[in-house]
């Protein structure tokens, strides 16, 4: 009885954190002045973006550097159906992503076969020829671009963000602990030992890529929406890809909460330096990326966990068998 | 369209010339594809070294050439010289560089079963962080040599004399890195470690030092070519990654670690790349380009030349 009860008020907690953050975040648009709205979406948008790309690459090793092409087609597509054929704005997002999550499965299917760093390549040219590819293409303005018919506020972007970065942390908290993600963790150690205890690594790695390419493609056509002026250069950027790939490293690959945190502290940063030194800004970031790979390897953040661990160790204490469930659950 | 176009528009230069116009086209054509399909030779065969003997992804590459192009044109720019004397300083101090870099950044890491992940990712941010430090030290602004002073008529056809001086330079340095690795004891140990590692370590071969060599070289020879292309492009911090794309292409184009699968990759991309600026045009062509290279690398990774062989 007694430990029901403590049960149930520990989950009531937690719960209760939950409802109250969400209440906090979900206020945002109502108490704060507009650049910090703005400040937040953006921070929610990278969140969804971090989310994605961790569950594709982090989780599977397959390390793409072109994700930024599925933002890209997807902030186009949805500007060719809401501006070339004036369709209502829920319609064209979800069109432009379903033909873009279609466009993913036709890339996926062969590029999911190429391995390690070809991979990598292959994605960082498929990226490059979708740019150049929008950059030609009379029919949405060449490298000039396209303007939106001005209807937004930066509120709704912001809701719409924070619901879909609820949405794709939940995604992935529940994908790290099922059989899915412990196949696509087994993909990343060793391809042909997880083929070989069965698992269907094609079928696992192309829904992993399609999850990532959906959430890609649905924040790009809400982003181009908020921007209401998109062009080749700014919607398929090698920056947003940079930023996720600094994010992600700053919080540890292929873990839940790590890149949330990655983002918070990138994003800090990002305001700290960008107002003051635009130019050290990028500098700083490949910093970041070089560092951190070479000093510590899993992610600033649990190098500074194993590093208080280290310096407070807590009183040995025996594994009991939950422990241990807990720990192979983990 | 702009093919027709452009096919109609060479058709109508011929018609305007006579039988004359043509062969002066093609003259120019076949003189500058084969000036640039060395200076590929050289810049894909550095990064040969480092990715298909080392196997070592370097992301970086592009970059270090591109400061090796800025080395070219600042010594252009002070002493009115050609960028081509500089290149054998330029050499040795990447060599060091290179060599450094392996030493304190790449080997360190490269250890493990995510050694190959954590090379790319370091590379990645290498590039990143060496084009950004270009532009702050140097802008966006192209920088060019200005134009030949020295041309020569070759069969109706206006060259200038540097570049063909560089290209020149670039085969032989080419030639002598092929002779290095196939002659020399320290080029055998660089094949040998390539082509097993824990064999070379057992016949007592110093891995750690020939790797940190083979890497520094390829470094050298990237910002070689760099500063032997400031004749033929102006130098502009965020060229490399195109370069690093166009020599991925090369070698795997070629198959990895090929020497004549090299040459042949560099020199069917540089007629064919040419080829399509002539008829497409450059923007077009660019995207073409990349398809090309994705399509390469689904069908064949392994690399043309060798499937060539085997039918």
């Amino acid at each position: 009885m007694k430990r029901q009860t403590r049960q149930i008020w520990k989950n009531l907690k937690i719960i209760l954190v939950l409802v109250a953050t969400f209440i906090v975040l979900f206020s945002v648009p109502y108490v704060a002045v507009g650049y910090f709205t703005t400040l937040f979406a953006i921070i929610l948008m990278y969140i969804n973006l971090v989310n994605a790309w961790n569950l594709f690459s982090g989780f599977s090793g397959y390390i793409s550097f072109g994700h930024h092409a599925f933002f890209g087609i997807g902030a186009y597509l949805m500007a060719i159906f809401m501006v070339n054929f004036e369709f209502p704005i829920w319609v064209s997002i979800m069109l432009a992503t379903l033909l873009t999550t279609l466009i993913g499965t036709l890339i996926g299917l062969p590029f999911l076969r190429i391995r390690g760093p070809y991979f990598s390549i292959s994605t960082l040219c498929f990226a490059f020829a979708t740019q150049l590819f929008f950059s030609n293409w009379e029919f949405v303005g060449r490298s000039f671009g396209m303007y939106f018919p001005a209807v937004y506020t930066i509120d709704k972007f912001y809701w719409i963000m924070l619901i879909l970065a609820l949405i794709t942390t939940l995604l992935v908290y529940r994908v790290r602990a099922s059989h899915f993600g412990l196949s696509l963790l087994a993909i990343r150690e060793d391809e042909e030992g997880a083929e070989s205890v069965g698992i269907n690594t094609v079928k696992t790695k192309l829904i992993a890529f399609l999850i990532s390419v959906f959430v890609f493609s649905l924040v790009g056509g809400f982003w181009a929406w908020n921007k209401t002026y998109i062009n080749p250069s700014s919607a398929v950027s090698i920056l947003i890809q940079n930023n996720i790939i600094a994010m992600s490293l700053v919080g540890g690959l292929g873990t839940v909460f790590g890149p949330l945190i990655g983002v918070f502290v990138f994003m800090i940063l990002h305001e700290l330096l960008y107002t003051s030194f635009p130019e050290l800004f990028l500098i700083i970031i490949g910093a970041i990326i070089i560092i951190v790979i070479r000093f510590m390897p899993e992610g600033i953040l649990p190098y500074l966990s194993s590093l208080a661990k280290h310096r407070f160790p807590k009183k040995n204490k025996i594994l009991s068998g939950k422990d241990m469930e807990k720990l192979n659950s983990w | 369209m702009r093919i027709i176009e452009k096919i109609i528009y060479l058709n109508f230069e011929v018609y305007r010339k006579g039988s004359e116009g043509m062969q002066e086209i093609i003259v120019n054509y076949l003189i500058y594809s084969s000036l640039v399909a060395c200076w590929y030779l050289l810049f894909a065969s550095g990064l040969n070294l480092i990715f298909g003997v080392m196997r070592i992804v370097n992301f970086a590459h592009g970059e270090l050439m591109m400061l090796g192009t800025f080395a070219g044109f600042w010594f252009w720019y002070f002493t009115k010289a050609e960028p081509f004397l500089v290149g054998p300083a330029v050499f040795l101090a990447s060599l060091a560089g290179g060599m450094a870099l392996y030493r304190f950044l790449i080997e360190p890491v490269s250890k493990g079963s995510r050694g190959d992940l954590n090379t790319l990712i370091i590379t990645y941010g290498m590039s990143i962080f060496l084009s950004n430090l270009a532009r702050l030290a140097w802008t966006t602004e192209p920088k060019a040599t200005s134009a030949p002073a020295n041309i020569i008529k070759l069969w109706g056809t206006a060259v200038s004399v540097p570049r063909i001086i560089s290209s020149l330079f670039a085969l032989f340095v080419v030639i002598i890195l092929y002779l290095f690795l196939k002659i020399t004891p320290t080029g055998k140990a660089i094949r040998a470690v390539s082509q097993n590692r824990e064999g070379a370590l057992a016949i007592g071969i110093d891995v750690s030092y020939v790797s940190t060599l083979a890497f520094g070289i390829g470094i050298g020879l990237s910002c070689l070519a760099g500063t032997l292309v400031s004749e033929f492009f102006a130098s502009q911090p965020y060229m490399g990654t195109s370069f690093v794309v166009l020599s991925f292409a090369i070698i795997i184009l070629g198959g990895m670690g090929s020497f004549k699968g090299l040459l042949a990759g560099a020199v069917v991309l540089s007629f064919i790349s040419q080829l399509g600026s002539y008829l497409i045009g450059s923007a077009w062509r660019s995207f073409i380009f990349f398809l090309i290279i994705i399509i390469v690398l689904i069908i064949r990774p392994t690399g043309i030349v060798k499937t060539v062989k085997l039918l």
